[in-house]
């Protein structure tokens, strides 16, 4: 019965995804459009990849190929939805102005880190949507993977790959947005670079002729590290800081009018 | 990635009568078994005894897969599948000494001697001895066979020994190999019940539960008469054979013995007597050459028959006071002492007429056969008629009747009704490489002896004058329907007597397997009696050359007295085309449909009189096997428990964050502290 397999991995890669959306996105309509659009741009990058594989069908058994372009593509229109949202931002100024609603605040479109969030997380839960959907639906049925001989943690790792590769793109959403806003183009190309090294790492995932078992641990670790680096980083540049961090939890010093 | 489909698996389904349901269904989404091969009765007590991991789904043998294993395996309350290995390869699947699902008295219920406290209840003679009864019994899980070596070997070696097997009675850990059965029957309880509920529809799309079984029986009137023909009274002998057979799985219905070998030697002598057609006039009787569909389902055809008979709606209104006498061919393959038996009923001779009538006709027959190598002996007077469609005629009037079969006294046939009457069973079969469609094998050159047999004495009953010598069966026509039946449809024969449409070439040529001797559901085509139909026309018919208007090339039934059905005929000298060929006959066909699927209101469902059967119905996709790995339950469980932790901590640490986000992200150009 690995319906089970089925909710413990859905919960696992999504879980987090889920409650960021739920307590920062779901309430603001400015902010779910925004993750709806550039999700829709991670498409777009999808789209034209799969055309380019299709296209070169020498290569198309050379997953590396594939995947090599594929990481370009993606930050190619990462930098294009950046473009699009900036040139949007006169627009949403607007919008929100004559709204007078409470849940429309300028501060979304001041914070310029805010909307770099939400787009990182819109391409990051789309990106993980399409890496894990059709592995789930494999396992609803009664049996769990192995009987051509793959591992039994292909289930396991594939989940936890794809929440670390979710929250990756939406920390490298706000730094990358930073950096192109600051003009500090090494900030832009560690996320490419970044992107490019991790998802090369995932290509031990595979089983070749000199080795039966895939390495998962060889490129899960490295994406954990990576995510709380870069988790970190993000953090940095919206703002935070170590004493901030230490000031919520002496809860003593709690505010009683926390307004948020 | 997950999973590994079987694609060569039958099942074993579920058939209904009046008062029970027998055979096999799984549950609706499938039945999930870890695989256990059990090929001796170590691994067969394991798997009682020790087995932890159940619900087990047994691999059988053919040798194992009888009434006891099975028996063990279902008390044992731990297995929720069985699979049996049936390939055609002999290593795989060695012949077992005797296997026959059907009950050791078959027919008795619906028989002539049913009540009958000398002869009923085989209290003289158990027909069937090694009958296991399990076609008859209702099996709670699914039963499979894999046909495809391929298969059965991944099965073994790729499932069952890398993950399953215990090392040296230890069990092994997970991840198991286990397989998932579907084959999920609609139909539920018994026939009553399921018709009712099939012909109550609840929504705008009814669901068919089960369908009656039936098809048609096939006759055909020897002599060439006047269009003014009316039959006189005990005019005419009819000369009987059944069509078809079961099995306990789906599309394996080989019926090599019973009935093949019967109905190629009616046949043949049908072929035989053509030549001497000429002979017969107004002063001799007419022969009526009838193949019953449906008997092995309680008389399905036979009980029709003797119904229409009743309503006047068989053709020339034919009726039992029509029947001189009845020869009736049973199995004919395995003949014991090398002879073919002649049986009576003893009932009838009380009635002294027809007691001496069936002495005359036995010592007609048994007179032929001395010339005939001595092919052919009587049995003992006091000695019941076996199962034969027979018992039917006589429970309505009793008329000199004889039987003749195989077997002395109990069968011969040591896989009665079951997958392994095979031709390589019944010796009609070799392995040459040209497929032996022109090789005399030994059983085709006895059944071509049979056959001149049985063409001689109807000769000698119809016309009452000894046969002529040249009155002989064609050892050709034996052989190649032998092959045609049991070994290959595509052949010249067949090829020979279809119709002469491209479609019917195409489906000829693309059947891999032989027909399946199975009556099947009512309206739904039957390949066994269209041939046998066409075969019967070509064999006593007469090629019309000039008046072709009334010629059709799809049988149907009719009550005209004379039929015109267009054939492909022979091979032209160039061996590609055909010269298409009218054939003029009297063969026609009845229907072989229970009365109690066509009367309103019929309440004898638990009486004997006509056959309740039916088959139950499946939906498209109902039938699966496939094979994967499936992993412990804790491994499960805990991925289940950290996916919750995983979604429960992440809502938890998000909703902190929000709350403290102004103090978290401090902001240099932030505006102010907007109220919210």
């Amino acid at each position: 019965m690995t319906v089970m397999e089925f909710f413990g991995c859905t919960f696992i890669a999504f879980g987090p995804p889920f409650a960021l959306f739920v307590f920062t996105i779901a309430r603001d309509p400015l902010r779910i459009i925004v993750l709806i659009a550039s999700g829709f741009f991670w498409l777009l990058s999808l789209l034209v990849s799969s055309i380019l594989w299709y296209a070169v069908v020498p290569l198309r058994e050379q997953l590396v190929f594939g995947l090599v372009f594929s990481v370009l593509f993606q930050e190619a229109f990462r930098f294009l939805f950046y473009k699009l949202l900036r040139k949007a931002d006169d627009g949403l100024q607007k919008v929100s102005q004559t709204g007078q609603e409470m849940h429309m605040t300028p501060r979304d479109i001041t914070n310029k880190h805010i909307m770099a969030y939400v787009s990182g997380l819109g391409f990051g839960i789309l990106s993980g949507a399409f890496s894990t959907v059709n592995v789930l639906a494999d396992m609803v049925g009664p049996g769990t993977i192995g009987i051509y001989g793959d591992s039994k943690y292909f289930f396991v790792a594939t989940a936890f790959l794809t929440l670390s590769f979710i929250l990756l793109h939406t920390f490298w959403g706000v730094i990358f947005f930073n950096g192109l806003d600051k003009k500090q183009y090494y900030m832009v190309a560690l996320v490419v670079g970044s992107h490019m090294l991790l998802s090369c790492l995932t290509l031990l995932n595979q089983r070749t002729s000199s080795r039966d078992s895939p390495l998962y641990l060889a490129s899960i670790l490295p994406a954990y590290v990576m995510t709380v680096i870069m988790g970190v980083l993000a953090y940095y540049i919206a703002g935070g800081s170590l004493a901030n961090v230490r000031s919520c939890f002496p809860c003593g010093n709690a505010r009683k009018y926390e307004i948020d | 990635k997950t999973y590994v489909i079987v694609s060569g698996n039958v099942a074993c389904i579920r058939r209904l009568n009046g008062t029970h349901q027998v055979g096999c269904s799984s549950e609706i989404n499938g039945n999930v078994g870890v695989l256990h091969y059990i090929n001796d009765t170590d691994s067969l007590n394991w798997l009682i005894n020790s087995g932890p991991h159940q619900p087990y789904v047994a691999l059988l043998t053919s040798l194992n897969f009888n009434r006891d294993t099975v028996q063990q395996l279902r008390n044992s309350k731990k297995i929720t599948g069985i699979i049996v290995i049936h390939t055609d390869d002999s290593a795989t699947t060695p012949l077992p000494d005797s296997f026959s699902p059907a009950d050791k008295c078959p027919g008795d219920l619906y028989g002539l001697y049913h009540n009958n406290q000398e002869y009923g209840n085989c209290k003289k003679v158990t027909w069937n001895e090694d009958g296991n009864g399990m076609f008859f019994e209702d099996f709670e899980f699914p039963i499979s066979i894999v046909t495809n070596k391929n298969e059965t070997d991944y099965l073994i070696n790729n499932c069952y020994l890398k993950f399953n097997q215990p090392t040296q009675g230890v069990p092994r850990e997970y991840p198991l190999c286990a397989v998932q059965m579907k084959s999920r029957m609609a139909a539920a309880k018994d026939s009553e019940t399921c018709i009712r509920r099939t012909n109550t529809p609840t929504n705008l799309n009814p669901d068919k539960y089960c369908d009656a079984l039936g098809d048609k029986n096939v006759i055909g009137f020897f002599k060439d008469v006047p269009e003014d023909y009316k039959p006189e009274k005990k005019s005419i002998i009819l000369a009987m054979a059944r069509m078809d057979s079961y099995s306990l799985f789906e599309n394996i219905y080989p019926s090599a013995d019973n009935q093949v070998s019967g109905i190629v030697a009616l046949l043949a002598a049908a072929e035989a007597l053509r030549k001497y057609k000429d002979h017969f006039d107004n002063t001799t009787k007419d022969i009526l050459f009838t193949f019953l569909n449906g008997e092995a389902f309680d008389y399905i055809g036979s009980t029709r028959m003797l119904y229409d008979m009743d309503k006047g709606a068989l053709p020339l209104k034919l009726k039992m006071d029509h029947i001189d006498r009845i020869v009736e061919v049973n199995q004919l393959a395995y003949r014991e002492g090398g002879k073919i038996w002649i049986h009576a009923d003893p009932v009838s001779r009380n009635d002294p007429n027809i007691s001496s009538e069936i002495n005359d006709m036995i010592s007609t027959i048994l007179d032929i056969g001395k010339n005939l190598s001595d092919i052919v002996g009587a049995v003992d007077q006091t000695q019941p008629l076996p199962p034969a469609s027979t018992q039917k005629f006589l429970q309505k009037t009793l008329v000199p009747a004889l039987v003749l079969t195989d077997h002395k006294k109990t069968f011969t046939n040591k896989y009665y009704n079951s997958r392994f009457d095979l031709a390589k069973t019944i010796s009609a079969m070799v392995n040459a490489s040209d497929n032996g469609y022109n090789h005399v094998t030994d059983q085709a050159s006895n059944l071509t002896v049979a056959a001149t047999l049985l063409a001689r004495s109807l000769y000698t009953l119809a016309t009452g004058s000894p046969a002529p010598e040249g009155l002989m069966a064609e050892q050709q026509s034996v052989t190649h329907m032998l092959y045609c039946f049991l070994i290959s449809p595509n052949c010249d024969l067949f090829k020979q007597v279809i119709p002469p449409a491209r479609e019917a070439f195409d489906d000829l040529a693309s059947q891999k397997s032989p027909y399946p001797f199975y009556v099947s559901v009512y309206g739904q085509i039957n390949n066994v009696t269209r041939i046998i139909q066409r075969l019967l026309t070509h064999y006593i018919g007469t090629v019309e050359k000039n008046h072709t208007e009334s010629c059709t090339s799809s049988e149907k039934a009719s009550l005209q007295l004379y039929n015109y059905l267009w054939m492909a005929g022979p091979l032209n000298s160039d061996n590609k085309t055909r010269t298409v060929t009218c054939v003029k006959s009297r063969v026609t066909q009845t229907k072989a449909y229970s009365p109690a699927f066509e009367i309103t209101d019929y309440n004898g469902w638990g009486g004997f009189q006509y056959s309740t059967w039916t088959e139950s119905s499946w939906a498209t996709n109902a039938l699966l096997l496939r094979v994967f790995l499936i992993p412990s339950k804790a491994m499960e469980v805990g991925l289940l428990c950290t996916g919750i932790f995983f979604i429960l901590a992440s809502l938890g640490l998000v909703y902190f964050i929000t709350r403290k986000s102004t103090s978290l992200f401090s902001l240099d150009n932030e505006i102010e502290m907007t109220p919210r």
